[in-house]
């Protein structure tokens, strides 16, 4: 973990401007800022790319390209689901 | 990966600001835009950073999940996005738990187990746990929650959020093992987040 000192001081500070952003964004209105967090959660297809770009063996190969068939999934679905939703301004939640 | 190229850092730090803007100016039409734009970024910089041996592999799957991703969001019958969206933390749960099986099996690929080293690091190995009872908690949580939004209980929201800010917790475990300060931050935003509306009061409906 080569970058664990700057880590430690970066970490903190995007963790407390985010709860701030966030804060101030969803006194408004939560609903739009919990629509695009869900999204957002489909990031770890970040990580299963990286793990399937790098493993060697056949088992860990096929198991990172099946989480990026899931995470592909869920982070077209996720955008697109928003896309449609503010095209058609409907959905009451 | 040891150092972090300057061309990667650019487009880590921007697709943390664009997502972090994304969250706040939520409301705003161009938070989603804002989001996707911050999500290619990282993307493309995680695929930027690494040697891809299974190129041809990758952007097959990649392209068959875009395809069954495309089919969610054209079905006609769809009334209403959340419980949708609560159901899509079920692939991302197992998504999860996927990458941090590929990582268990095979260590010594992202350096987190030397060759001559007979066990985990205790701290690897609390990161590698930690990520996958998260994916593993969310891919089983994921379709009781879906059913909850559909019936429209109250304050349920809190508990979808908390799932989604998980998995940013998950991801944060990912990326300190493989050594990735730029998903790191990416997964600081969602699970910060998660937790910072799940610990909000609850409004009303129509919100």
């Amino acid at each position: 973990m080569t970058h664990a000192t700057a880590l430690a001081v970066l970490l903190p500070t995007v963790a407390l401007l985010t709860v701030l952003g966030t804060r101030a964004a969803a006194r408004r209105h939560s609903r739009p800022v919990l629509d695009l967090l869900c999204a957002l959660a489909a990031f770890p297809v970040m990580g299963a790319l990286i793990v399937a770009a790098e493993v060697g063996g056949a088992g860990a190969r096929l198991l990172g390209l099946l989480a990026i068939l899931l995470g592909s999934i869920a982070l077209v679905a996720g955008f697109g689901l928003l896309e449609r939703l503010s095209r058609s301004g409907e959905d009451a939640g | 990966m040891t150092a972090l190229s300057g061309v990667a850092a650019i487009a880590w730090v921007g697709s943390a600001l664009l997502m972090l803007l994304g969250l706040v100016r939520s409301r705003s039409e161009l938070a989603l835009r804002l989001g996707i734009g911050g999500m290619a970024l990282a993307i493309g910089a995680s695929l930027y950073t690494h040697d891809v041996v299974n190129l041809p592999e990758m952007v097959s799957l990649a392209a068959l999940g875009a395809g069954i991703g495309y089919l969610v969001v054209r079905w006609p019958t769809i009334r209403s996005v959340l419980p949708i969206l609560a159901l899509l933390l079920l692939p991302i749960g197992l998504c999860l738990l996927l990458t941090a099986l590929a990582i268990d099996r095979n260590p010594i690929a992202f350096d987190i187990l030397r060759p001559d080293d007979a066990t985990l690091a205790s701290l690897s190995w609390w990161l590698l746990t930690g990520a996958e009872l998260i994916g593993a908690a969310m891919a089983i949580a994921a379709a009781p929650l879906c059913r909850a939004v559909s019936g429209g209980r109250r304050g349920v929201e809190r508990w979808l959020a908390a799932l989604a800010g998980l998995a940013g917790w998950g991801g944060l475990a990912i990326a300190l093992l493989l050594n990735e300060p730029g998903m790191a931050v990416i997964a600081t935003i969602v699970g910060a987040g998660g937790f910072t509306l799940c610990a909000m009061p609850v409004r009303a409906r129509g919100d």
